[in-house]
This record gives C-alpha cells, structure tokens and sequence, in this order.
C-alpha cells in the first residue's frame, strides 16, 4: 500500500518537469540569435587577439598587441575610419533634410495624390546590389547618364571619371545611398507628422505663427523624437552598409570609398586575415556604441518629453 | 473691446448645412454663449468668427471691420480650446509670451504682460513648468493666460471647462465669471451644457440643427423658450410636456389630454381658434401635490420613484396614459409613497402651450400661488 | 482642421519639390528599364537614347538561357526567402508574446539585447560564422541561409509584434480565458488576428532584408548552384562582364520586381506596421 501511494503521491500542479511557458516560447528566438549573431561576436572578440590567416592555420599564436599595433600604423584603416564617418554623416544629414522636405511637400498633397506616396517609397525596397549596379552605370564615364545631363545643364565641360576619382566616387557612392534610403526618411517623417494635434496647430495659427514659425515652435518640436530615432536607425544601417559599396565601387578606387565594413570583409575574405580582420571589426563596434551612446545622451538630455 | 456682428453667416460641406444663414449682434463686453447639442453648429459658428472656418455665405465684422476674409492672427482675437492646445514643448511663460513674440512686442513689455497675467490667474509660480507636469486645471489656466496676456478685442472659448472634474468644473465657473466682469472684454462662449450657459452668459443662443433656436437672457430663455426644443433642453430635470388638443372657448382656452382639463385665460397675443393639437408644457417645479378633494385643471398620477437631493426632492410618476411626469419639491416638506397615486396642479411659474406641429411657443400662461393670469 | 491660404510661393515651393522628387526617385529606376531594352551597342551610342529605338527582349531572354544560371538564382532566393518569412513569423510571434505578456526575470535585459544585435557589424561575424558553418555542414544549403537570414529579420519583428501585442487590451485575453480558452489558445484565437499588420509587416520585412541580402550568400555558400540573386548576381557581372549593362540591367530589373510587387500589393501593412510600432514608441 504504502509503495503503491508513492508513484501517485505527486506535489499539487506538477506532473513532471514543466518547462516554463516563457521558456518555450523565447527559447528559439533566443537560439537563433545566440548562434548566428552571439557566437561569432564573442568568436571574433577571441580571434582579434590571435594572429590567425586562414591560409596559414598552424602559425595560429596569442598576439593582442601585434594586431592592434597594426591598426595604429595601418593607413587603411585610418582612411576606412575617416571614409565611414563621412559616408555616414554626409547620408545621413542630407536625408535628414531632403526626407524632411519630401515629408512635409507630401503632406500638403491633396488626398487624391497620396498615391504618389507610395511611388516615392519605391527606391528604398531595391537590393543595396542592384542600387550598385544602377547607379555604377548612370556614374559611367563612357555610358553614364550622368555626365550627359550634367554637360547639357552647364555644369561640367567635360564628363567626369566619377567613379575612377578618389573624390568624385565618394559623392557617387553617397548619392547613390541617399538615393536608396530618402524613402525611409519619408516614411517615418510622414507618420510623426500626422501625429501632430490638430488644435495645436490651429492654436498657433490664431496666435499668428506664419508658416515658418509653426514649422520651428509646433512642427520640430513635434518631431524630435522621431528624428532621433530615424537618424539613430540609419547611422547603424550606414556603418554596416555592405551591399552598395562593394557593388558599385569594390572599395575603390584605390581605398578611396572603402569603409569599415568593406575593409574588415576584404580583410577576412580577400587576404584571409582573420586574425586582424576581428581586431578591426572590434573597434568598428566600439566606435559604433561609442557614437550612439553619445547621440542618446546629448540627445535625450535636453528632453524628458 | 469691440462688439461682434454676424450677417447672414451660415456653413455647408457638400449637400450637409452645417449653421443655416444666421444673423447675430453681439454687444461690446457682453458674454455671450452658444449653447446646444452636440452637432448643433455652434462649434463650427465659432470656428468661423475666429476664422478657422471661412463661411460659405455672409459677412463677419469684429467692431467695425469686416473680418469675413481675414486670417485669425489679422482679427485681434483669441481662442481658448477645449483641449488647450499648449505648445508641449514651451514652459508655461514661453506659452503665454509665444503671441507677443510673433507680433515683435518690446521684451520688456512681454514680460511685463505675462507676468501680470500669471498674477492674475495664480499661476505665477509654474512658469517655468511644462504642461506636462501641470495638472488638468492649471493647465486650462495656462490656456486663459495665453488668449489674455494679447489683450484681444474678442475672446472665444470652445468648451473650455468639459475636460475638468466636476467640483473643479464649478469653481472654475465662478472664476471665469469674475474674470470677466475684471476684464470686460466681450467673450463667446461655446457650450453643450446648459448649467453652464445659465450660469455664465449674459445672452444665450440656444442652437440645434444648424439653427438658432432663440437667443435672449437666461431667464428669458428660462421663463419664455420659444419653442419646445428650447424649453426641454433649458432646466433640470427638464419641462414636462402633455400632449392635447386645445380649443377656444369664450374667453378661455381649453387644453384637453386624457388625464387632464386645464382652463386657461386666452392671451390677447394668441392666434388660436378652433381646435388643434398642442404640448402643454410645465416645469416640474410648477407643480405641486394638492388635496384629493380639488377638481380644477388637476392631474392625477401614480408615483414611481421618488430622489433626494437633500434641499429637493424628485418624483417621477405616470400618468392615466402612461406618459411621465416630474414633480420638483421643497426637500423639507413631506414627500408622498412610492406606488401612491397623488394629485398636483400648477402652482406657479410658466404653463406654457407649444403648437404640435410647428413646436413653437403660442402662449403662455403665469401662474402664481395657483392662480392664473 | 483649418488650412492655411495658399501663396503663390508656398505652391510654387511644394508642386516644384514633388516634381523635383517624383523625377529624382523615378529616373533611375525609368533608366535601369530602359537600358535593359536597348542592345549591347545601343548602350554605348552617345549622347544615350531616353528610349531605345529598337528595343529588344535578348537580354531578358538571355538570362535564362545565358552562362549565369539566373533563374537558379531566382529560385533560390524565393526559397529561401519564403521559408526566411515562414520562420521569422512564428519565432517572433513567440518571443513577442513572451515579452509582452509574460513576467519573468531577464525580461527586459532580453528586450534590450536583442535590439542592441542589431548594431554589430555582420561582417565581422562572418568569418567566425563561416567556421562555424563549415563545422556544422550549413555551408552551401539552404537551412544555413534561412537561419542567417532569420537571424537577420527577427529582432525587428519581435519588436514589432511586442509592440503590437503590447497594444491589445490584457483583459480581452482574460475574457477568452474565462470563457474557456487556454492561454496558447486565446493566443491563437484572439490576439493574432488583432495584431494582422505586424505580422504581415513583420513578414514582409523578412522577406525584404532575405531578398536583399548580400553577405550571408556572399560569404556563407561559394557553390555558385546555391547562390541567392544578390550573390549571383555580384559574381556574374564581374570582370569581363561588367560591361554588359543592358544584361545587368535586365538581371536587376527581374531581380527587383517580385519585391515591387509584393509591396504593391501590401503597401497598406508595410505603412501602417512600420508607423504603428515607431510612433508608439
């Protein structure tokens, strides 16, 4: 008897092991994430502080100092470090504003044409390769559409070899990006201005704000926090933009549009370095975190709204 | 300080009148209100005195200026809205000095005016807050104070008290009064609640529909509504209303429904004759419970329910046919059983007769300690 | 809501803004057909034609029947596009749910660190992942590309999805509940079809950021047989091709047009979840 109660005498609610309802449900996502993304980030923490090429997997050795030394002597890094700001920063603050002009023009659209909108949307869903590959023909020196519309405008004599210019194919290459990425901005300005209160508008209309005025007192304002979040968003999307770079340019010419992620990916898949192309990628990260960590705080001290 | 004149104002969108062509005189330093039920027009009305709304027909003049065509900020006037529209992101002093800095105004007089303003309405010490951290009341105060500190020639008010909770509904009422009668600058004042339209206006436009319905004081709109639609929206517990036919005899009016006869004087104004159908209305408060043993223009009705209200007390019967009535009475007085069938007659105030098709006002008859006149 | 009078300078500034967009965002993509009509000669006549004057369909043929083997690329990125959407859907509906509905410790370390993958560099990953592949037998199939891409599009989604769920009332949950529903059923039941927009948006994003894709095709197969269409496409018109714009640009344009369609088709939840979730936030 007493032996028989035992294998029935369970504690109340708990037949056997129950796995937690949060637990199943998180745990693929979590799985996923860890292996794709968790794994090679600590993986290539380790590997920045290893000498280790790909082709030479025996001479693998402990050498923190000499790849980080490396870096410092290293002129591609310093101009990938100089490129990715600048390619960064220039796409960005130049969306900023066309976005915000879009945004706004749009808006003033009578509803029948919101349609366009739509349109306008459309350069943003092209793969950042075909983005690449459209724009590396309309900058062609031979058959670029570029040139000719400019000569006919008046604004060059002669066509220029934009993507075979250290400069020119910097301007190239970020046009191509704002190109790309404009809609986004649209999209997310569009929204935070439909957001706006009406009476608050119309309060300011009867205090007298012209257009002007309501667009610095009411409309800025209004959209602060959305253009932080949209600059946030696309600062990190442009550090990390692979696709369009390497389609149009490969990094080219001469290093000239090479930015981190296209030196690092060089770094490990051209010249199998990993060793040095995960110290690289270290200090791409940290200046990334650095960067944002300081744009939130700058950011969100000056607002509790 | 200027006086308000509409001519002929009226809105439509599309196939749907919004406010039929209205004619409107609003005095200098009066305090006007536009009451009525939701949808009724008097939003719209005051969009487009402030100049929000253009009208489809008619002319607007703020003193003597014609303003039909004019922006907001070119009329001189300001706008309190019911949900206060503060700039979130300015303090309370920036909010008020907003105005001012547009129209390019001296710093110092700015402050000046702000200051005075904030002194005013008692919230000095939260000017540099943000609405954010103000409350519901002290944020309605910061709207007063916005429209105030331009010392504008008309002030128009959107129902600037629903979103308050009751008691503070109250006292913001008195405060608002006071701060008029300080002020004198005329102000419109749109409202769906009648206690307030009451309380505050010194005229009253009664809307429905797109119509104006009757303008006049309170207690005219009280004691002489000119139609059925004013006489029930106006009172609470609102006027009941008997329907019957109505016919001259001799000197007398004959008011016949099923469960009552009343013999009315017949007005000289009255344009009666022969029979019609017609509302008998009486504000509860004009009857009261009289002996059994009366006959004349007397109702009988079986009580329902009866509500205390402390210096009041509300009966809710039924009469013969079925239809209800209010009976308002003095609070200290004995009340009568649930479920008993009691006798009231018109003892004072207004017995008013509205036309049943028409639902306008034909007569009325005074009635003081029971006797007509 | 009132509007302001118009002044002719304000008309003037926003209809000469619109044109100058419309043109500025059409033109390229107008271009990009174009040429893909025109010969091979034709491409390089001077000035170049708007619309070319024999417009031809060789290059479209050509990429069937052409060296590269296009609509295998094709199919594989539908493929591995579709299944990406597949798995992101359900896998982010769970972490959502969790994350929104469910207490328990780490809950908000979890929310903060799967946004915060999002800000490191996939490129540096892909060396360790790579090895890892390799070890593992994912390289070169189509589960490896998948879970990359998932792992790619989920933490968006959860974000989505938990702020979507985050915006159904608890207590409708709770009436399912009483009524008889157990949780996973009053899931099923009652909250997806509230939170629709997310997930399709949700979906549509996966698809988007897999059929985009350029490194993890890139670096994670090198059999040319299991290439997506960005991959393949990178290795197609290199070198001695890379002068074969008008083929290139017929590849892009059949490269970017299931994506036109489908959004199209779904512009109304692409807005609407995108929108929805920030703003919110």
């Amino acid at each position: 008897m007493a032996n028989r109660l035992k294998s029935q005498d369970k504690p109340r609610g708990m037949r056997k092991i129950l796995i937690p309802l949060h637990v199943k449900l998180i745990f693929p996502s979590v799985f996923v994430l860890g292996l794709v993304i968790l794994y090679p980030l600590v993986s290539s923490l380790v590997l920045s502080l290893f000498n280790y090429e790909l082709t030479r997997p025996d001479e693998m050795k402990l050498s923190v100092l000499k790849n980080y030394g490396m870096m410092i002597d290293d002129d591609v890094f310093w101009l990938s470090l100089k490129n990715t700001l600048v390619f960064t920063g220039v796409s960005v603050g130049v969306s900023l504003i066309v976005g915000l002009i879009g945004a706004i023009t749009l808006d003033q659209l009578p509803k029948r044409l919101a349609g366009l909108r739509g349109v306008i949307l459309v350069p943003w869903l092209i793969p950042g390769v075909i983005v690449g590959f459209l724009f590396m023909l309309i900058f062609d020196v031979q058959v670029g559409v570029a040139n000719v519309i400019l000569e006919r405008a008046g604004i060059i004599k002669t066509f220029l070899p934009w993507l075979m210019d250290d400069q020119l194919a910097e301007i190239a290459v970020i046009i191509a990006n704002i190109w790309n990425q404009v809609p986004f901005y649209i999209l997310m300005f569009t929204a935070g201005l439909k957001a706006i209160p009406a009476e608050t508008k119309e309060a300011a209309i009867v205090e007298g704000a012209g257009r002007w005025q309501e667009f610095v007192h009411v409309t800025l304002p209004h959209l602060r926090g959305i253009l932080i979040i949209t600059s946030l968003l696309m600062v990190i999307r442009n550090f990390n933009n692979f696709p369009l770079i390497y389609t149009m340019t490969g990094g080219g010419p001469v290093y000239s549009t090479t930015t981190f992620v296209i030196y690092i990916y060089r770094l490990a898949f051209e010249q199998f370095n990993i060793g040095y192309a995960s110290a690289v990628g270290v200090v791409w990260c940290l200046v990334l975190l650095g960067l944002s960590s300081l744009y939130i705080k700058v950011l969100t001290k000056q607002d509790s709204l | 300080m200027a006086g308000v004149k509409l001519q002929g104002v009226s809105k439509v969108y599309g196939t749907t009148t919004a406010v039929e062509p209205t004619d409107l005189e609003i005095k200098d330093g009066e305090f006007l209100v536009l009451v009525g039920p939701s949808g009724c027009g008097k939003t719209t009305t005051l969009r487009m005195i402030c100049g929000l709304e253009l009208p489809s027909a008619g002319n607007i003049f703020i003193g003597e200026r014609n303003v039909t065509k004019l922006e907001p900020k070119d009329r001189d006037i300001a706008m309190v809205f019911q949900s206060y529209a503060l700039y979130p992101h300015k303090n309370v002093y920036d909010n008020m000095a907003f105005g001012l800095r547009i129209r390019k105004r001296p710093k110092q007089e700015i402050d000046a005016a702000v200051r005075e303003t904030a002194e005013m309405l008692g919230i000095s010490q939260y000017l540099d807050r943000f609405p954010k951290e103000l409350s519901g009341g002290q944020r309605q105060r910061v709207a007063l104070g916005r429209a105030i500190v331009r010392h504008p020639q008309v002030f128009l008010m959107d129902e600037p008290l629903s979103n308050l909770d009751a008691k503070l509904r109250v006292q913001t009422r008195a405060e608002l009064i006071k701060l008029h009668q300080k002020l004198k600058t005329t102000v419109i004042y749109v409202t769906h609640d009648q206690i307030e339209a009451m309380t505050m206006g010194s005229r009253l436009v009664v809307m429905k529909d797109g119509l104006v319905q009757q303008v006049g004081s309170p207690k005219e709109i009280y004691g002489y509504p000119a139609s059925k639609f004013v006489a029930g929206f106006v009172g609470s517990p609102p006027m009941n209303f008997i329907k019957g036919t109505v016919e001259v005899i001799g000197n007398n009016l004959n008011f016949q429904a099923p469960d009552l006869t009343i013999e009315l004087p017949l007005q000289e104004k009255s344009t009666w004759n022969g029979k019609s159908e017609a509302f008998l209305g009486i504000r509860p408060e004009g009857l009261t419970q009289v002996d059994p043993t009366e006959t004349k223009n007397c109702l009988l009705c079986k009580v329902e329910v009866v509500e205390h209200i402390g210096a009041e007390i509300i009966i809710h019967a039924r009469l013969g046919d079925g239809e209800e009535i209010v009976i308002k009475q003095n609070g200290y007085e004995e009340e009568p059983q649930v479920g008993s069938i009691v006798k009231v007659k018109p003892h004072q105030g207004n017995i008013h007769l509205f036309d049943a098709l028409s639902q306008q006002r034909i007569m009325t008859t005074t009635v003081v300690d029971g006797k007509m006149f | 809501m009132f509007r302001r009078r118009l002044s002719l300078g304000w008309a003037a500034f926003v209809w000469g803004s619109v044109a100058i967009i419309m043109i500025w965002t059409l033109f390229p993509i107008f271009w990009m057909l174009s040429t893909s009509f025109k010969t091979n000669l034709d491409v390089f006549k001077m000035p170049p034609e708007i619309w070319p004057s024999h417009p031809t369909l060789e290059n479209y043929i050509g990429l069937a029947s052409g060296i590269n083997p296009i609509p295998r690329f094709f199919f594989n990125s539908f493929l591995t596009a579709l299944l990406t959407v597949v798995l992101t859907i359900v896998l982010a509906t769970f972490a959502g749910y969790a994350l929104s509905r469910l207490k328990f410790r780490f809950r908000d370390q979890i929310l903060v660190s799967v946004l915060v993958t999002q800000m490191f560099p996939l490129v540096v990953m892909l060396a360790p992942l790579y090895l890892l592949y390799v070890k593992a037998h994912l390289l070169n199939t189509y589960l490896g590309m998948v879970i990359a891409f998932t792992s790619f599009a989920l933490p968006f989604g959860i974000w989505m999805i938990k702020g979507f769920i985050d915006s159904v009332p608890v207590e409708v949950e709770q009436a399912a509940m009483v009524d008889g529903c157990s949780r996973m059923q009053a899931m099923r039941l009652v909250v997806l079809p509230l939170i629709t927009p997310g997930i399709v948006a949700t979906g549509i994003f996966a698809f988007l950021d897999a059929w985009n894709n350029l490194l993890f095709p890139l670096t994670l197969t090198n059999e040319i047989a299991m290439k997506t269409l960005p991959a393949g496409m990178v290795m197609a018109f290199s070198g001695q091709f890379k002068s074969d714009w008008s083929g290139m640009m017929a590849a892009s344009f059949i490269t970017t047009l299931p994506v036109l369609i489908i959004f199209i088709l779904l512009q109304r939840y692409l807005v609407e979840g995108l929108t929805g979730g920030a703003v919110k936030g």
